[in-house]
C-alpha cells in the first residue's frame, strides 16, 4: 500500500535551495551542511507547513533562518578571498565571457548580503518579488528596493549602461551575434 | 505603488547572467549525502529534529 508522501517534494527543491545556500555562505562545505540541516527540519517539521502554501518559499525560509542564525554566532563572514565558489559559478569557457562573467560574480560579492540574496533569488534563481518577500520576510517594496540596489551597484561597478550592455555569450551566442548588427 | 518604470535594460542583463552562471549549479548532482539523509527520514533512522537548531 503505497501512499504519496508530500514531503517527496522536497528533494526537487535542493538544487536551488543549495544554490542558495552558497550565494548567501560563500563556503560550499557550509552550505551542504546548512542544506541537510534544513531538509531534516523542514521533514520533522512538515505539520507547519500550510497545504496549498508555497512549499518552495517555506523552505527557502527555513535554510535562510538556518543561515542566519549561523551567521550570528559567527564573529565574521567567510568571504570567497580564493574564489572557490567563483570558480564553481564560472561556466563560460571562452576567454572572453569568462573574465566578464567572473568579474559580476565578484561584483556580487561586493553586495551586503540582503541584496546579494535578494538579487540571487529573484535574478539567478526565478523567484517572483512576492516570493522573495516571502522567503526573506519583509515587505514587497523593501525586496525589490534591495534587488534594484544590487542591480544598480553592479552595473556601477561594472561600468555598464543602457548602450553598452553585458557581452557575456557562449560561442554560439557569439556566432549569431557577429552576423548581426547590434544597434546602438 | 503605481506607474513604475520598467527596469532598465541592463538590469534585465544582469539577471539574465546571474541565470546563465546558476545554470550549472542548478543542473550539478546532488551530494549522495542528501539523499542518504532523505532516504534515512523516510525509514525513521534519523533523529527527529525538534524547532531547535540542529547544530
Amino acid at each position: 500500500m503505497n501512499s504519496v508522501d508530500p514531503r517527496d517534494q522536497i528533494i526537487g527543491h535542493l538544487p536551488a535551495i543549495r544554490a542558495y545556500a552558497l550565494s548567501l555562505s560563500q563556503d560550499r562545505a557550509l552550505a551542504d551542511d546548512l542544506v541537510q540541516d534544513a531538509v531534516i527540519k523542514a521533514w520533522t517539521n512538515f505539520e507547519r507547513f500550510r497545504p496549498g502554501s508555497n512549499l518552495k518559499a517555506w523552505l527557502f525560509t527555513i535554510l535562510r533562518n538556518l543561515f542566519y542564525s549561523h551567521h550570528r554566532r559567527q564573529s565574521h563572514v567567510v568571504e570567497d578571498v580564493d574564489g572557490r565558489i567563483s570558480a564553481r559559478l564560472a561556466i563560460k569557457p571562452a576567454h572572453d565571457g569568462r573574465l566578464q562573467m567572473n568579474d559580476l560574480l565578484d561584483a556580487l560579492k561586493t553586495l551586503s548580503l540582503e541584496q546579494r540574496e535578494a538579487l540571487i533569488l529573484i535574478g539567478a534563481l526565478g523567484f517572483t518579488y512576492e516570493e522573495a518577500a516571502e522567503t526573506c520576510q519583509v515587505p514587497l517594496g523593501t525586496i525589490k528596493s534591495r534587488a534594484n540596489r544590487a542591480r544598480s551597484q553592479i552595473a556601477a561597478l561594472l561600468e555598464l549602461d543602457e548602450t553598452a550592455g553585458i557581452d557575456i555569450t557562449d560561442a554560439p551566442t557569439r556566432a549569431v551575434l557577429s552576423r548581426t548588427e547590434r544597434p546602438l | 505603488m503605481t506607474g513604475a518604470n520598467p527596469p532598465p535594460k541592463v538590469f534585465e542583463e544582469i539577471d539574465d547572467n546571474l541565470r546563465k552562471a546558476y545554470e550549472e549549479l542548478l543542473n550539478e548532482a546532488l551530494p549522495q549525502r542528501f539523499l542518504d539523509v532523505i532516504q534515512g527520514l523516510k525509514d525513521k533512522r534519523l533523529p527527529e529534529l525538534g524547532p531547535e537548531e540542529g547544530r
